[in-house]
């Protein structure tokens, strides 16, 4: 016998919490499909598959609790309990997806995973719902054992016995409690052998009328109930399965032996007590048995991410190295335009340059993963926040399969259910209200995802009272966050835009779901470490969306280059919105900043060369201006000249090197020049101190 | 009297019952409602010593016993016939007041006791109880002639 090595088992492990994850994420699906239709046989039986491959699987990593609790549920998940429980079917199931959730990420950082006693008063409840008789048992009998008796109870639990909690209840009828005492005792230890009773003698049972018992036993719940329901001496009786108790701290060794009687027993099934009749359908279902060698088999190969970051580096590199060929290149021709080699040189370069873009793109399809696996998680997410709030809440998803890049998918993940949870709880309104609008008592959220050139855009909206433009600005300067003065020259969406800020949320009460403290400031700040950007728009009576943008990927970026004072600067393509040429005679000034005309429009004007309101000497008689559009503002951007645009591979610059927050990144150009990218929301933010932007004058 | 549905024997056979008391009136009146359960008579005492002797003759599926008696006390008695016949089905019938007694009876092996008064409910149940109890191996479902009421 042999124990896995330790990279063997660690590997074995992170592939456990994934999969894990995957079957909690589909606990979560069933538990919501169960409460749209409750009785779904299918859904059912696929939630009970999830939960037999979460047993199996915890077992085999030597997570014993999971493992048992997981038993227990499946023990309850069958047709005949979830006919007779339907309504309470959903809610085990949604209990019992937190339950594991918290157990694994218990399991996760080395801790002792939760006892899950919600869950098991729901299981208890399922198991007990049929037998009438323990009604007037109090139904928190809670079962507190000295150290001793646990230690009794976890050792029988871990040789695989069947423990059962029992309490009885003596009738109070009975005048001879020593004497009922004992004869519950009796039927007791008729019944199997006792690991543990309180009060431990009919003397103390004078005065407590109830006797509390875990019972080592090989029969049945009901066999229990008949044998123990002593007449004229036990009113009412309780039998449950013994929940996991939290052992006393064992030793290494001990923990260790365990795992690998757990992964030896794995596959055999535990004796179950007969009350819960077991499916004659279980043989049909391989693939529940073995959960982690099925998802090992599938042809999936899962890997580090850092492996293809590595990757993907390397790719950049060698676009680095085809910018430099091609240069070179040039300066051939150049020399010798005559030179049969030229053509030659020329076609190398061009196969070469297409097979890199294909590989390019290869390696980005790699990171690239749908939206789908963020969406996922809303439905749930807005059940319970509907349920807390007493609304009727439908979320409607689009454009699922919408691919994303892993990395920015992830940091979404927050910043979205934010978004989410905000629209539940206090977009939408009451039904009642709802109604009062004149609206559907029904209230929509949606989330809708697409690709829009290289960003992918991603939308949050609701259908309901909308944002308070008025609250929201006197919020705003009850802050400090401007001056009523400044307030005045906001329009409708610079001021929707201060909610953004932080500090400031309108919500008058501050709800247990959403008033965290973290408010769509972080949101905001989320998004542009993406080099995304968010927009709102709101219409009062009508519904909020958020729209959040983010490029494709992080790892490069399609730029528009461009010179000023001789240095070389990018903006990212997706935020430009189009390029003018203005003279020096259209610059106007208002308060303390330029402002040009473009058609209709008044635009701030931002020079790089001086980030401020300061009147220099002689400029070029006409001036190329880049107009950028981001999160709903425009400011144009002069600059000396343009470049053309390239994709230029973001290499991420060292902190120390990072002295200006208006820079997010380098690139590095086949001639050996290094450009700096603009961070296109930091200089809106820098502006914004300065003077507010697109004022209309 | 009230009639309750008949308790048998596994074999269907009407269930026999010793009754042990020194007082005829608490025989007379136990008898009377093992008759309202379906049960036979099958002998009766009035101390201890003839309980022994009249369980080793009739081999009673039920006896009921006193727990004070002239001669032998009713602790004693149980212990000598459960030592003899470990399956003897013994159930105390005792008054308030010698709840030692009974937990010693219990001790000794009896298998039950139920409080004076009788009441007749209460005993059946215990009896139906008592009758099922086989100790170690799983009761079989309960057997009681349907409609038999007598």
């Amino acid at each position: 016998m042999s124990f896995p090595s330790d990279e063997q088992s660690s590997e074995l492990r992170d592939l456990f919490f994934e999969s894990a994850q995957e079957i909690l994420q589909g606990m979560n699906e069933a538990g919501l499909a169960l409460e749209a239709r409750p009785g779904d046989v299918e859904q059912l039986r696929h939630v009970r598959r999830a939960v037999h491959t979460l047993k199996g699987d915890s077992a085999a990593c030597g997570y014993r609790e999971l493992s048992e609790l997981a038993h227990d549920l499946e023990d309850v998940l069958t047709p005949e309990l979830a006919q007779q429980n339907a309504g309470l079917i959903p809610e085990v199931i949604l209990t019992a997806a937190d339950t594991f959730h918290e157990m694994l990420a218990a399991y996760r950082n080395n801790l002792q995973p939760p006892a899950g006693g919600a869950l098991h008063e729901h299981i208890r409840r399922l198991l007990n719902k049929p037998a009438a008789q323990a009604q007037d048992v109090p139904a928190e009998a809670n079962f507190e054992w000295s150290e001793y008796q646990r230690l009794m109870i976890v050792e029988a639990l871990r040789r695989g016995e069947n423990v059962y909690n029992i309490a009885l209840q003596l009738d109070p009828e009975a005048l001879l409690p020593a004497a009922a005492f004992e004869l519950a005792r009796k039927s007791l230890d008729g019944a199997g052998r006792v690991l543990a009773i309180r009060p431990e003698d009919g003397a103390s049972a004078e005065d407590s009328r109830s006797i509390r018992a875990a019972l080592s036993t090989t029969k049945t719940a009901d066999w229990i109930r008949k044998r123990c329901h002593v007449p004229s001496v036990v009113s009412s009786i309780s039998v449950e399965r013994a929940p996991v108790l939290q052992s006393p701290p064992r030793d290494l060794l001990d923990i260790l032996i365990e795992s690998e009687a757990a992964a030896l027993s794995a596959g055999v099934k535990p004796v179950m007590p007969a009350t819960v009749p077991i499916e004659e359908d279980e043989a049909h279902e391989p693939a529940a048995s073995s959960g982690l060698a099925h998802a090992a088999a599938e042809n999936m190969l899962r890997v580090d991410a850092t492996r293809i970051d590595t990757v993907m580096n390397l790719v950049g590199e060698m676009i680095i190295g085809k910018s430099m060929l091609q240069r070179a290149m040039a300066e051939f021709e150049r020399r010798h335009s005559k030179d049969p080699l030229r053509g030659r040189l020329a076609d190398a370069l061009a196969f070469q340059s297409r097979v890199l873009g294909e590989l390019q793109k290869s390696v980005m399809k790699i990171r690239m993963v749908p939206v789908e696996q963020l969406f996922r998680r809303f439905p749930r997410i807005i059940r319970d926040v509907a349920r807390l709030r007493n609304k009727d809440i439908v979320l409607e998803l689009a454009g699922e399969n919408t691919d994303l890049d892993k990395s920015i998918l992830d940091a979404l993940s927050d910043p979205l259910a934010h978004l989410v949870r905000n629209a539940a709880d206090h977009g939408i309104e009451t039904g009642a209200e709802r109604e009062a609008a004149g609206k559907s008592a029904r209230g929509t959220i949606r989330l809708n995802a697409y690709h829009d050139g290289d960003q992918v855009v991603i939308e949050v909206s609701d259908d309901g009272h909308g944002l308070d433009r008025e609250k929201i600005v006197r919020r705003a300067i009850e802050r400090g966050l401007l001056s009523a003065q400044e307030a005045n020259q906001l329009n409708e969406m610079e001021s929707l835009q201060l909610i953004f800020a932080p500090g400031l949320s309108t919500a008058d009460e501050v709800t247990e779901i959403s008033g965290r403290g973290v408010g769509l400031d972080v949101v905001k700040s989320s998004l542009e470490a993406l080099k995304g950007t968010v927009e709102l728009h709101s219409t009062p009576g009508q519904g909020t969306t958020f729209r959040l943008l983010v490029p494709l990927t992080l790892a490069s970026i399609r730029a528009l280059l461009f010179r000023v004072h001789g240095r070389l600067y990018a903006v990212p393509l997706a935020s430009v919105a189009e390029i003018a040429r203005i003279t020096e005679q259209g610059i106007h000034r208002i308060d303390d900043h330029e402002v040009f005309q473009l058609r209709e429009q008044v635009l701030t004007l931002v020079r790089l060369d001086r980030l401020g309101p300061h009147a220099v000497g002689e400029r070029a008689a006409r001036i190329f201006v880049i107009v950028i559009g981001t999160g709903g503002r425009k400011f144009g951007l002069a600059v000396d000249s343009l470049m053309g645009e390239e994709e230029l591979v973001i290499k991420a610059l060292e902190d120390q090197l990072v002295t200006s927050p208006i820079v997010s990144g380098a690139s590095i150009l086949g001639d050996g020049t290094v450009v700096l990218i603009l961070n296109v929301p930091a200089v809106v933010s820098h502006l914004s101190r300065i003077a507010p932007l697109g004022a209309t004058a | 009297m009230k009639q309750f549905e008949a308790l048998t024997r596994k074999d269907n056979q009407p269930v026999r019952y010793l009754i042990v008391d020194d007082s005829v009136f608490a025989r007379k009146s136990l008898a009377k409602m093992i008759e309202s359960f379906g049960g036979r008579l099958a002998g009766e005492a009035g101390d201890g010593c003839t309980a022994i002797t009249e369980y080793t003759r009739t081999k009673p599926d039920i006896v009921l016993m006193d727990i004070t008696m002239p001669q032998m006390e009713g602790i004693e008695a149980v212990e000598r016939i459960v030592q003899e016949h470990p399956d003897a089905r013994v159930v105390m019938v005792s008054s308030v007041g010698y709840q030692d007694n009974i937990l010693a009876a219990l001790q000794k092996g009896a298998r039950h006791f139920v409080q004076k008064p009788v009441k007749p409910d209460a005993l059946y149940e215990i009896i139906r109880y008592v009758l099922n109890d086989d100790g170690v191996t799983p009761p079989p479902t309960i057997t009681v002639e349907e409609g038999k009421v007598r």
